[in-house]
């Protein structure tokens, strides 16, 4: 008794954690934060080693700032081996070290982990955290090139790319390959071809979202697919492409499939361009969108954005949900369009109760006799003036005549 | 059910006694049962004399009675709650006062040194007792959280074999951290 007393004692005064099994060490990092357990790597080497290499390392770089990079690149992928036949719900790379191309090639490995083990992924390679395009900048020239996806992922759900270069099948192999997958999100992303085609027939595939200012044609058939939300520059009137407006034209004569779309004030703005050498503004687009139930736009309706969603809204003659999501200025007037007779149901977002804006109420009101249902979200300032306003339009709004119910929130 | 006794073997030759029910709180110990291997003494080199106790006595608490209690009091909540409002608050009450009950016994069970700590997350381990586990590599971790690495070495009497040159790159590194990568 008294020699395992004594024993306890020795033990005591030894390490009481470096020596557990590696998933016991494993489970209780994932206990913390990143970087609690990062710090763990500065205890001992045994510990370092035991746990983010797996073996001794040997042999040290000269280079100390390469040397520190590094070793956190190497715990990345240690940790990422540690979860191999594990699936991971999301995972998050934001890797903003453009600069440094060798670096960057070890990324390669996770983003294939990632294609494979993961539901949601998103990859952010931007130069910058909170990375914003500058329409007059051109690309960056390290961009990230995608490792191609020959074996994508049976889990694969949702993608988010931030500034990526993309093979230019690798939309299409993504569509087409997993499953399960529902949504596709590119920022700023590259493609080298002009022209993209996504072939992908028996998917599931439902909800695209672009974020670009590059011009580029689209061959969609994805029967599944329900959403395309679209958003390109905002750029100052008068510098409006009409390149842009092309391919966005070709971009909603293919997308027969979707029933909603999202766009945003730039795209509204370029729709009535014609052609260089043309006079004059477009009135519709060169191809009704016959399946086009559902619309949003995201505009402050200047004048120009107007003629834009005039237009649209002329070659959408089956829309049943349509909504406005406008913060600020002018509303101007809307003239008669078909869908109006048929309309159902319209939500106005950051509604300030403004002249203009009371007037579009109104009229929407009076022509569109179908209407079932209009939503007005107010804006979410709170000052005295305001709240006056705020009052004052909805008691002009109680009394306009309608057919339909009016939720205010 | 719960008369029946099983007995366990420590690594030291020491036989403990408990009862089924409670031992099915463990994964390892429910197989070997289900296994029908239940002729005599399940022996569990793994595990030694000082520190089975501690780990029978947590299964009794929560694999046992209270463990079955619990269940049928819940299912009882569920459908009551339609019925009769008020017996809720009282249900409420006692689950309340239940629960704070367990976490008082989980705060004087978990009073204990570095060694037993290491013992029991192994144990945990090899009995495949999920609460036990969670329940102590929850306070290994919290030892580790928010501290600096002096601090955690000395929680567990860890001896750093780094050279002060690379202690002191390491502040360095860390520092760099701070600032280059972005941490939830």
């Amino acid at each position: 008794m008294e020699t395992m007393e004594s024993q306890k004692n020795n033990k005591e005064t030894c390490d009481t954690i470096s020596h557990l099994p590696e998933p016991i060490l494993c489970y209780i990092l994932s206990f913390l934060s990143t970087k609690d357990a990062l710090r763990t790597s500065f205890l001992s080497k045994n510990f370092d080693e035991s746990i983010f290499y797996g073996e001794p390392r040997s042999g040290k770089d000269d280079n100390k700032i390469w040397e520190r990079k590094k070793r956190f690149v190497d715990l990345i992928d240690r940790s990422l081996l540690l979860h191999e036949g594990q699936n991971i719900r999301e995972l998050k790379i934001n890797f903003h070290h453009l600069n440094d191309s060798v670096l960057m090639t070890r990324a390669n490995p996770w983003v294939c982990f990632a294609l494979t083990n993961v539901f949601v992924l998103h990859l952010d390679f931007s130069s910058e955290p909170n990375f914003h395009c500058d329409p007059d900048e051109d690309y960056p020239e390290n961009m990230y090139h995608l490792p191609p996806c020959y074996f994508p992922s049976k889990l694969l759900k949702t993608v988010i790319l931030t500034q990526v270069e993309l093979l230019d099948t690798l939309v299409q192999d993504l569509i087409a390959n997993c499953p399960h997958l529902e949504s596709i999100h590119l920022k700023w992303c590259w493609v080298l071809s002009k022209l993209i085609i996504i072939d992908a027939p028996q998917s599931q595939f439902k909800y695209f979202r672009l974020e670009s200012n590059v011009l580029q044609e689209y061959h969609i058939n994805i029967p599944s697919l329900l959403h395309i939300q679209f958003a390109g520059l905002e750029i100052q009137e008068g510098c409006l492409d009409n390149g842009y407006c092309n391919m966005l034209c070709e971009l909603l004569n293919v997308m027969d499939h979707a029933r909603a779309l999202t766009l945003t004030n730039y795209s509204l703005m370029v729709f009535p361009l014609l052609e260089e050498g043309l006079e004059g503004l477009r009135e519709c687009l060169p191809s009704p969108l016959y399946n086009l139930k559902h619309l949003t736009v995201q505009t402050d309706l200047n004048n120009c954005a107007l003629v834009g969603l005039a237009c649209l809204l002329r070659s959408s003659p089956n829309l049943e949900a349509f909504s406005l999501d406008f913060d600020y200025h002018d509303t101007g007037f809307l003239l008669l369009f078909p869908c109006l007779s048929h309309l159902e149901k319209v939500k106005i977002n950051g509604f300030g109760g403004r002249k203009c804006k009371m007037g579009l109420v109104k009229y929407l009101l009076q022509k569109s006799f179908l209407l079932k249902e209009m939503v007005i979200i107010y804006e979410k300032y709170f000052n005295h003036e305001f709240l006056e306003v705020k009052l004052e339009s909805f008691q002009k709004l109680i009394v306009f005549p309608k057919a339909c119910e009016i939720k205010f929130s | 059910m719960s008369s029946t006794k099983i007995f366990l073997k420590s690594s030291d030759d020491k036989t403990f006694e408990i009862d089924e029910t409670a031992a099915r709180a463990s994964e390892t110990l429910k197989n070997i049962i289900d296994g029908g291997c239940l002729d005599g003494v399940i022996p569990l080199p793994n595990v030694s004399s000082n520190i089975l106790p501690k780990v029978i006595e947590y299964c009794k608490k929560h694999g046992g009675d209270n463990g079955s209690s619990k269940k049928i009091a819940n299912g009882g909540v569920d459908k009551d709650k339609e019925i009769l409002p008020d017996y809720d608050e009282e249900e409420d009450k006692r689950e309340k006062v239940r629960v704070d009950e367990l976490k008082k016994w989980e705060e004087e069970y978990m009073d204990f040194d570095q060694q037993v700590l290491y013992d029991l997350m192994l144990a945990a381990n090899y009995l495949h007792i999920k609460g036990l586990l969670d329940l102590t590599v929850e306070k290994a971790a919290s030892m580790i959280r928010g501290r600096t690495p002096d601090q955690i070495r000395e929680n567990f009497n860890i001896n750093s074999d780094f050279t002060p040159e690379e202690e002191e790159e390491m502040i360095l590194i860390e520092d760099e951290w701070d600032d280059e990568w972005a941490f939830d």
